[in-house]
């Protein structure tokens, strides 16, 4: 499990410190406060550790910095600086240092040495198993420009199904997404299919709400999301239409009950209020709030436990905004 | 003047005129009539106001939890707002008083509505009244020319001759 993390002079941030919930945090804040860094970094760090990679190279290949210089990364300031990251994991902390003049080595403090690693998994914006075929490969042996996020849910996408009894907590979240997309994936030559009593449908052909789910379906039949591991999902909403998100989100709590702790970036209000509503005494949700701090050239943040406590907002101060111009416009001129 | 209605207190400044609507002693049809609250009118506009007021002090914790499963579920626009609207419209119709534009504001007194909820329950009951006539063809006669779901601040910032006050935490 992520505890903590602190950060000096990486892309947008300052200096920020920020502990997590061991269930489910959330982030929100504009385009250009770093939700989406945040996600990544973590993830970068813990999937090297799961893959056997370096870090600096996976950091390189997940972030894409021109020229994979890793030095890109660090806060742009007029000066030359540094850029520190801690993460603390199950209470042993890795620390990392580089200057904008680093290529691909850090310096860094290893913590985590000897701990074991489950795969982790990074869900990007854009759905990917539709376009699985060749796209490993390619990856594989091309020079493309493409976050290696994308060759990544790919690759867990494709792992063979987990050995041994299936539990109860993860049998009924597999019938529970299998109601919703009437049948289960399969692979075949590279390609994934909905298989159902009326036949094999491509990826190709689904809606992307259906691919979003039946990637969820992959992912906890083949083990991948299991206890221990962590979920970052960028954007869940994307795509889907705001009716299904009350199940993405019902899928979520009992994933985080049966242990994986996720991390989501999102924009969606309604993704928040399904959160809100949904989650139980016993769940684990945080919410953060990450703004530009003015005059300060820093992103900051605020969090809490419930969606409404957190200001600013600015989902909340978007909607306050449209149903102010609704008065307006109904209530017309003067008295 | 002042219009009370549960534990909410009205200042009502400015008005022509401004009445306790659903007094039977005022209108005299409660029986089979349905009836808004208050109705207040200025020089150009006609309020016709209800108050919904959930969070009574007297006010069970069950209900507040009734309230608001009939306000996401449409219920209360539905069955309530809308019959509430359209007979006090016709009630003032009939005696000649719809000559200037007539706006129905739902006042609902329940601190968790966020925005997003006040926007979506607004759209809701502009459908269900509706304000508009049939599509593509609306009605020559104005009937309703605005509706608006309002918490307490959003009241307060937009009404300044209607300020609201809750009576139980005093002035």
């Amino acid at each position: 499990m992520i505890e903590k993390l602190e950060l000096t002079n990486f892309t947008a941030f300052k200096k920020l410190t920020m502990e997590f919930s061991p269930g489910i945090n959330i982030f929100i804040g504009q385009n250009g406060t770093g939700k989406t860094h945040l996600l990544k970094l973590i993830y970068a760090v813990l999937a090297a550790h799961s893959e056997e990679k370096r870090v600096s190279d996976k950091l390189n290949s997940v972030f894409l910095p021109k020229g994979r210089y890793l030095g890109r990364l660090v806060k742009r300031v007029n000066v030359s600086s540094t850029a520190r990251v801690k993460i603390t994991r199950n209470g042993k902390m890795l620390s990392l240092k580089f200057t904008n003049h680093t290529a691909d080595t850090l310096v860094w403090n290893n913590g985590w040495k000897g701990e074991k690693f489950r795969p982790c998994v990074y869900i990007p914006v854009k759905e990917m198993l539709a376009n699985a075929p060749g796209f490993l490969s390619l990856y594989a042996s091309r020079e493309i420009h493409f976050e290696e996020i994308y060759a990544d849910i790919i690759h867990r996408a494709f792992l063979p199904t987990l050995k041994g009894p299936v539990s109860i907590e993860r049998k009924k979240l597999l019938d529970l997404i299998q109601k919703i997309i009437e049948g289960k994936v399969i692979n075949k030559d590279e390609q994934f299919f909905l298989k159902n009593r009326g036949g094999e449908l491509e990826f190709t052909l689904l809606a992307e709400g259906m691919r979003k789910l039946g990637l969820l379906w992959l992912l906890i039949q083949n083990g991948t999301l299991l206890k221990g591991t962590t979920l970052f999902w960028d954007e869940p909403e994307a795509n889907l239409n705001p009716s299904m998100l009350d199940t993405l989100v019902k899928i979520l709590i009992h994933l985080q009950r049966t242990g994986v702790q996720i991390f989501i970036a999102t924009h969606n209000y309604i993704l928040l209020k399904e959160f809100d509503i949904q989650k139980e005494k016993q769940d684990k949700v945080r919410f953060y709030s990450l703004y530009q701090d003015p005059g300060m050239d820093s992103i900051n943040y605020v969090f809490g436990t419930k969606y409404i406590d957190i200001v600013p907002n600015t989902i909340s101060e978007a909607y306050l905004d449209i149903y102010n111009q609704e008065i307006k416009r109904s209530l017309g001129g003067d008295l | 003047m002042k219009l009370v209605e549960a534990d909410l207190e009205f200042e009502i400044n400015g008005s022509i005129r401004a009445v306790k609507f659903d007094d039977e002693n005022v209108h005299g049809l409660t029986h089979c009539m349905k009836a808004v609250d208050f109705v207040v009118e200025y020089e150009k506009k006609i309020f016709l106001i209800e108050v919904k007021d959930p969070q009574h002090p007297r006010s069970l914790t069950r209900n507040t939890n009734d309230f608001k499963t009939m306000l996401y579920s449409n219920e209360l626009i539905v069955n309530v707002l809308v019959p509430k609207c359209r007979d006090s419209f016709l009630y003032e119709f009939a005696f000649k008083r719809t000559n200037k534009e007539v706006f129905y504001l739902v006042l609902v007194a329940l601190d968790t509505l966020s925005a997003a909820d006040l926007n979506n329950l607004t759209d809701n009951l502009k459908k269900q009244l509706p304000v508009d006539g049939p599509r593509n063809n609306p009605w020559p006669n104005k009937f309703i020319s605005g509706c608006l779901v309002l918490n307490l601040s959003a009241w307060n910032s937009n009404f300044n001759n209607m300020q609201v006050k809750r009576l139980s935490i005093g002035p």
